[in-house]
């Protein structure tokens, strides 16, 4: 495995590490991984997470790049009136074609977690060249299944909390507020993650996800336990069953993990089932 | 702006070149910023990319880069140490003084990377040293990151457990693997008690006046060598609690920082 700066983009302003596998592990059919920064955070990702997990992969046999987006991390900032959505598009499209340049790659998969899940998500529906995306905690769309559990979740959750004096206070203060103050959050939306992240909603991800997978692309969702949108391993096929008459989606919930995977141990299992699953789609033996 | 890889081919270091990006202020000086570290790197990344832009604006050459095993840089973070860290200052300084052409180098050093840049300064002779929110005693250092682990264990599910080998934790320690033997080499660090620097000046830049600035200050006021003590109020709630990510910025402290390497106002 060996690393190297690569610089792309307008003046070479887009900074990205390349992890490019030994080459007697090469292969010139594999597609190379893209991973899209999660959040504000650079291209190294929460706790060295991206480092680790390219260079996994790369002595997997990919070649994998991880960037900052314009704006973020190292890269320099487009100056122009386009949204960031628009801008991480023309990002991505320039690190495909810079790869296909330098090492004539010419397919790509592409990884993000939560708003990275978001900005991979148009990239697959607009270019062709994209033959699979991860989706780390990406969009997702409550079910019954999903009200059921969240409201069994609340009720012990309060059941636990009703043992503790403190929570027999705070419930005293609150009725008080209640009962003799203005209460002005009352009946106001309360912000969620959906919200904030713009979600599309459940039918046009629908139609998203299913043209992807009618042009052959492979999609895998990776779901933690540490987001409140999803709450059960069959939420996704509950929501969206037909889909899944397409062996290329493949949906994975992890329990007991927090949204940034901190638990050494279930990060373990992520870059586990992560190589697993790009082994299975895109390497010679289990290319489908 | 130049990213590229520098050091051992074997295992390099990762850093980003910033020359003068003014003509007429070229300073003929070099620094060198060192990162925080763990997620204290992650947060303040940006932070660091503006201070070198400002200090490039006022005619620095300024160099940036990660320790072994941090960043981008090669090595896992299992195999860190405090001696490692400190030869990686040292690669740096060079590559820097043979990229710029200059003779001397300050180092600037922001938390953990303060103190990492004052233990490098005990050993080799620099023009200022710049300690930016320095971690002052490694104990109390090691007390608040444990305290934020706790938290963050009990909330998010994760074994806090140490197998009593070193402190290694198998579960990771906020988030990072644990490194044998880096937990009892930090606590041993006190500056207040044996630091002695051989920079030409050192600042102390704080962002806010907590007792263990005080008493670094104080103890670099008894040390009798050129010392600057500089209060610039800003972003350093260091330790917090929060399980999400939030980016650090400043500017009140980017600016003081400047003031004291450069001699100018930015």
């Amino acid at each position: 495995m060996k690393e190297s700066v690569l610089t792309f983009g307008p003046q070479g302003g887009l900074v990205g590490i390349l992890s490019d596998p030994l080459p007697e592990m090469r292969s010139p059919d594999r597609p190379a991984l893209i991973l899209l920064n999660a959040g504000l955070l650079n291209r190294t990702g929460p706790y060295r997470m991206y480092v680790d997990l390219a260079r996994d992969m790369a002595k997997k046999g990919f070649t994998v790049l991880r960037f900052d987006f314009s704006g973020l991390g190292d890269s320099f900032t487009r100056k122009d009136n386009k949204s960031d959505e628009e801008r991480a598009v023309l990002d991505v499209q320039e690190a495909m074609d810079q790869l296909t340049r330098k090492k004539n790659i010419k397919e790509f998969v592409l990884l993000g977690l939560c708003q990275g899940a978001d900005r991979a998500h148009p990239l697959g529906i607009r270019d062709s060249r994209i033959k699979g995306i991860m989706y780390l905690d990406g969009f997702g769309y409550p079910t019954p299944g999903y009200h059921v559990r969240n409201f069994g979740r609340r009720v012990l959750h309060n059941v636990r909390a009703m043992t503790k004096l403190e929570r027999w206070t705070h419930l005293i203060k609150k009725s008080y507020s209640r009962f003799f103050k203005n209460n002005t959050k009352k009946g106001s939306p309360k912000p969620t993650e959906t919200f904030e992240r713009q979600f599309p909603t459940a039918k046009q991800f629908e139609s998203d996800v299913r043209s992807m997978l009618d042009r052959g692309a492979s999609l895998f969702f990776i779901y933690s336990d540490g987001i409140k949108y999803y709450n059960y391993e069959g939420q996704f096929r509950d929501g969206f069953g037909s889909l899944f008459s397409n062996d290329r989606l493949q949906v994975r919930f992890f329990r007991q993990t927090d949204h940034l995977f901190t638990s050494l141990t279930r990060r373990k299992e992520l870059f586990q089932s992560i190589g697993d699953w790009m082994q299975s789609q895109f390497s010679e033996n289990g290319k489908k | 702006m130049n990213p590229f890889y520098f050091g051992d081919s074997e295992n390099p270091l990762f850093g980003i070149y910033h020359p003068p990006t003014n003509a007429n202020k070229k300073l003929n000086e070099g620094v060198l910023l060192c990162y925080p570290q763990a997620r204290e790197y992650e947060i303040t990344h940006w932070a660091m990319r503006q201070l070198a832009s400002l200090m490039a604006k006022a005619g620095a050459h300024v160099l940036r880069f990660d320790y072994s095993g941090t960043g981008d840089s090669a090595g896992d973070y299992e195999s860190v140490s405090i001696d490692k860290w400190k030869s990686d200052i040292q690669i740096a300084i060079d590559e820097l003084k043979d990229t710029a052409w200059v003779k001397k180098v300050s180092l600037v050093g922001l938390r953990m990377g303060a103190t990492l840049a004052a233990l490098t300064a005990e050993e080799i002779e620099v023009k200022n040293l710049i300690l930016w929110d320095p971690v002052v005693t490694g104990k109390d250092y090691i007390n608040e990151l444990s305290h934020v682990q706790n938290v963050l264990s009990s909330r998010l599910g994760i074994s806090n457990a140490s197998n009593g080998t070193n402190g290694h934790r198998p579960d990771g320690f906020l988030g990072y693997p644990s490194p044998p033997g880096l937990e009892s080499s930090i606590k041993e660090i006190d500056l207040a008690k044996n630091f002695q620097t051989k920079a030409e000046k050192t600042f102390l830049v704080v962002s806010q006046e907590i007792p263990e600035y005080l008493r670094l200050r104080d103890h670099l006021t008894e040390q009798g060598n050129p010392f600057e003590y500089r209060l610039a109020p800003d972003n350093g709630n260091w330790g917090n609690t929060k399980e999400n990510w939030e980016i650090f910025f400043a500017q009140n402290i980017l600016q003081a920082i400047t003031e004291s390497v450069t001699g100018i106002e930015s």
